[in-house]
């Protein structure tokens, strides 16, 4: 065979400008100085929704409801060792993960605070497994992300007492990689919604929303079953698309009203917290930098026209100091790690990021109906996705005597754990698995537990969810295919 | 097609276009293009159509709302029709049962206990058809706890009211709410079948704690009668959302929360049905001293059943859950299911031996006992799941923020 030696050269050539092409690329996502003040304006807002829904949390009086009152907490996989301190020491972690996020917002000590922010906020979502949100999971995420991010180089405490070095620039990925974790919650969500029962049955919208029929001038239209449908594509649509509409200058006003009027919508019907809120400041992490710059310095100036007057002598003071080195004006100013730090920070986040892209497809790995089961649902951004409930009936017995008694799980779990444990797989192992050492303890021996499931998906008739006649205490929790659940 | 890919690309990792012209030019390259002037927002104006197409024609395709269930009415059905007229029964027989009360203390004759004892059943019955009613002026407010705690608590502790009785005072501050309440009374009035020897027994310690206790009741079931017949009755009317602080919400935890105690306290733990019993427990039965239980457990259930159709003392039906469900997609078929259940219920207490007491029938393990357990079990599945699913109702706010 002969090969034609200009083949060989366009080839060249053509992995040349692929190759150019990368380089380029990944300069822009990377390395690229770009401006600090988007990061600063998210550090802001960020630290101040964490110290609103902290107190919040507080104020509800949900640290005695979620983590002191029940008997028996819900685990996560892996985190079976977190345990809910004391009532002191639980105010004493609140206390903290709001003075962590005063720290944080205000850019003192701002990696120690963003780190405390982080462990103390992830420790109380880590507690009791029934109350996981995907928003407090992006919040741990989030504020894990910021630990790694020189939000603090800007118009924060570090700066001013100078901890740290005022910096202008900062590198492209520090901004990207916000932008990257959002668009992957919008995105994943909106994937999600493409399923038959969101868009062709408008299920579970269909149960919702009639059920808002007191809310003041839409009220009435929620009950028509139209409205359903139109809810469910505009949600799907809004989700898949909104992150590309935010990227795009000239739609991204529209889309940013957008993202306010649906955040303000599902908020209204919905009893979803701050969530709202968070999403509402994390998209503008897509506004332009001089949209960031302006907004900082006319809040800022409403509280201190001196701080302004400091940053810009900062900043032309620095700019005259050229003496020093040779870079340009820009380079001065940028934040820079060291080469091997970066690196090893930028591996840390591909690998991140990369467990996010692929964690929510795990579902695919099991042979099963993923809202049904839910082997894979959590962690993978399925937000308000389906109406799921279910009852259990648990019943205890002594493998001796043969005896078999019925519990009364309020003994045991609060409302809230008890709706959530009777529709998840995971959770009602773990409390058979409770209920097992607790009874034994009482007395019971060799103790059998079986469960009588039954669970109603998107208002369609309960049927049986878990084998009724199997003693639960056989099985242990693992990523096996649960061949239990009754399909 | 591939151009726009680009351009969504570089917009979206952030290209720098304010840069100034050094920072960008230091890569060999790079192209300072302005989209905003080159290319027309891709996709977006075709979105727009689309969605409001969408709307346009969904819009014109339904004008008028479907059948809507009339949350406010079937409020008022309850309010007025139901709870009211119930409030201020049960405050009247308590009223009673004090005044027979009074007599009895007055004149300890047979005769005068037997009334007493009487109208005792007659205000339990009363109590019986409110004992759901665990929210707003029945609900927990600063140091008041739920209605059932405060007037009904069981099992009593014996010994903390024979102390109370000794140190002659009948203090009602504390929180042993065992100690008093309609089933203390039942206890000081019943506690043993020989009327001559209960008699005896009534000494002045016993019988001031005894009228005092009930003082206390007729004081608390006045402040939740006049609340349901005052002011409160309009609030629960127009609180008629679905959030978790809803009245609609309220009414149907409280009625399921009903029924599960019902189930469990009431027939689970004396029959011994429960984990961790070793056998029946007929002394953890409800108002065990005057030896009905039975008939009280079977009323709770029947008020059940009636509070679902949205049925009244006088068997007149409004606007109940099962309305409330049958207008809704989906629902026709679980009211089916439900009336299927609480037949299958009727038919179980038919066959219930009811000329035996609920003890003898614990002792006796009677079959018709635990089939009826496991039968309100089943009913908990359509109540507590299917139901609250389909009506789309909050089960608690403490729940946290949804999904």
């Amino acid at each position: 065979m002969s090969v034609n030696p200009n083949d060989n050269m366009s080839i060249a050539l053509g992995s040349r400008k692929v190759k150019n092409r990368l380089r380029r690329w990944s300069y822009r996502i990377i390395s690229q100085p770009v401006s600090i003040y988007p990061l600063v304006t998210l550090r802001i807002l960020f630290g101040l929704l964490i110290m609103f829904s902290t107190a919040r949390f507080v104020a509800l009086g949900w640290i005695e409801d979620h983590y002191v009152n029940p008997i028996f907490h819900f685990k996560y996989y892996g985190f079976e060792w977190v345990a809910p301190l004391n009532l002191e020491g639980l105010y004493a972690v609140h206390f903290l993960l709001f003075a962590a996020a005063l720290a944080f917002m205000l850019g003192y000590r701002y990696r120690l605070s963003a780190m405390v922010l982080f462990l103390t906020f992830t420790y109380t979502e880590l507690i009791d497994l029934t109350y996981y949100l995907n928003h407090y999971y992006f919040v741990s995420l989030v504020s894990m992300l910021f630990i790694f991010l020189p939000a603090h180089r800007a118009m924060s405490l570090d700066v001013s007492s100078s901890r740290v070095r005022f910096c202008q620039q900062v590198s492209a990925w520090t901004i990207n990689c916000l932008k990257l974790m959002v668009a992957i919650v919008y995105l994943y969500a909106g994937l999600a919604k493409m399923n038959e029962t969101w868009l062709l049955e408008a299920l579970p919208l269909k149960i919702w929303l009639p059920a808002h029929d007191t809310l003041p001038l839409i009220g009435s239209w929620l009950t028509i079953p139209a409205t359903a449908y139109v809810f469910s594509w505009l949600g799907m649509l809004f989700d898949t698309t909104i992150v590309f509409f935010l990227i795009h200058r000239p739609t991204r006003i529209a889309a940013f009203l957008a993202v306010v009027a649906f955040h303000t919508f599902t908020g209204l019907l919905f009893q979803i917290g701050v969530f709202p809120l968070v999403m509402i400041a994390m998209v503008l992490v897509f506004f332009s930098e001089d949209w960031h710059r302006g907004i900082l310095t006319s809040v800022a100036s409403l509280f201190n026209k001196k701080y302004v007057s400091y940053y810009s002598s900062i900043i032309s003071n620095q700019s005259s100091n050229n003496k020093l080195s040779e870079e340009t004006d820009s380079d001065t100013l940028a934040y820079q790690t060291g080469k091997t730090r970066e690196k090893v920070l930028l591996g840390f986040l591909s690998v991140f990021f990369l467990f996010q892209l692929l964690f929510p497809w795990r579902y695919l790995l099991y042979d099963s109906n993923v809202f049904w089961s839910e082997e894979g649902y959590r962690f993978s951004w399925r937000v308000m996705l389906m109406e799921k409930a279910g009852s259990a009936t648990f019943f205890v017995r002594d493998g001796q005597t043969g005896r078999e008694g019925v519990v009364i799980n309020s003994d045991f779990l609060n409302a809230h754990q008890e709706k959530q444990m009777a529709m998840q797989p995971d959770m009602i192992l773990q409390y058979a698995h409770f209920l097992g050492e607790h009874f034994q303890k009482k007395g019971v021996r060799n103790p059998e537990v079986r469960a009588e499931v039954y669970v109603t998906l998107n208002g369609k008739p309960s049927r049986l969810f878990v084998d009724n006649q199997l003693n639960l205490l056989t099985l242990e929790e693992n990523w096996v295919k649960r061949s239990w659940i009754v399909e | 097609m591939r151009y726009m890919n680009k351009l969504t690309l570089d917009s979206f990792w952030g290209k720098n276009r304010n840069n100034k012209p050094g920072a960008g030019s230091k890569e060999p390259g790079t192209i300072n293009f302005s989209p905003r002037t080159q290319l027309p927002a891709p996709g977006f104006n075709q979105l727009l159509a689309i969605i409001l197409l969408l709307c346009t024609a969904c819009g014109s395709g339904e004008e008028k709302p479907s059948d809507t269930f009339d949350r406010q009415a079937f409020l008022e059905n309850y309010a007025h029709n139901i709870i009211q007229p119930e409030a201020e029964a049960l405050l009247g027989e308590a009223m009673q049962l004090q005044s027979t009360i009074d007599t009895l203390v007055g004149q300890k004759t047979v005769e005068h206990l037997q009334e007493a004892q009487t109208q005792w059943d007659e205000t339990y019955r009363a109590w019986i058809k409110v004992c759901m009613l665990n929210f707003g002026p029945g609900g927990t407010e600063g140091r008041r706890r739920t209605l059932l705690e405060e007037v009904a608590l069981w099992p009593i502790d014996v010994e903390g009211i024979k102390e109370k009785i000794e140190a002659t005072d009948p203090s009602f501050n504390d929180s042993k709410r065992n100690t008093r309440g309609l089933l203390t009374v039942e206890y000081l009035l019943f506690a043993t079948d020989d009327a001559d020897s209960a008699l005896n027994r009534l000494e002045e310690n016993r019988a001031t704690y005894l009228q005092k206790t009930v003082d206390r009741l007729v004081e608390q079931l006045a402040s939740f009668s006049q609340a349901w017949q005052g002011d409160y009755a309009a609030e629960f009317v127009a609180n008629d959302g679905t959030d978790a602080k809803s009245s609609t919400t309220q009414m149907f935890n409280e009625t399921v929360r009903n029924f599960e105690t019902l189930r469990d306290a009431k027939l689970g733990v004396p029959m011994g049905l429960i984990a961790g019993q070793s056998g029946p427990q007929p002394t953890l039965a409800e108002a065990r001293f005057s030896q009905k239980s039975l008939d009280y457990l079977l009323l709770n259930y029947a008020t059940i059943v009636d509070l679902w159709h949205g049925r009244n003392g006088s068997g007149e039906d409004g606007l109940g859950w099962n309305e409330y469900l049958l207008s809704i997609e989906g629902g026709e078929e679980l009211v089916t299911t439900i009336q299927q259940q609480f037949d299958e219920i009727n038919s179980i207490i038919e066959r219930i031996p009811k000329e035996q007491g609920l003890g003898e029938l614990a002792l006796a393990n009677n079959p018709e006992m635990a089939e009826l357990h496991q039968a309100m079990q089943q009913l908990t599945r359509y109540l507590k799941g299917d139901s609250s699913s389909l009506l789309s109702l909050a089960i608690t706010f403490s729940s946290g923020d949804g999904d």
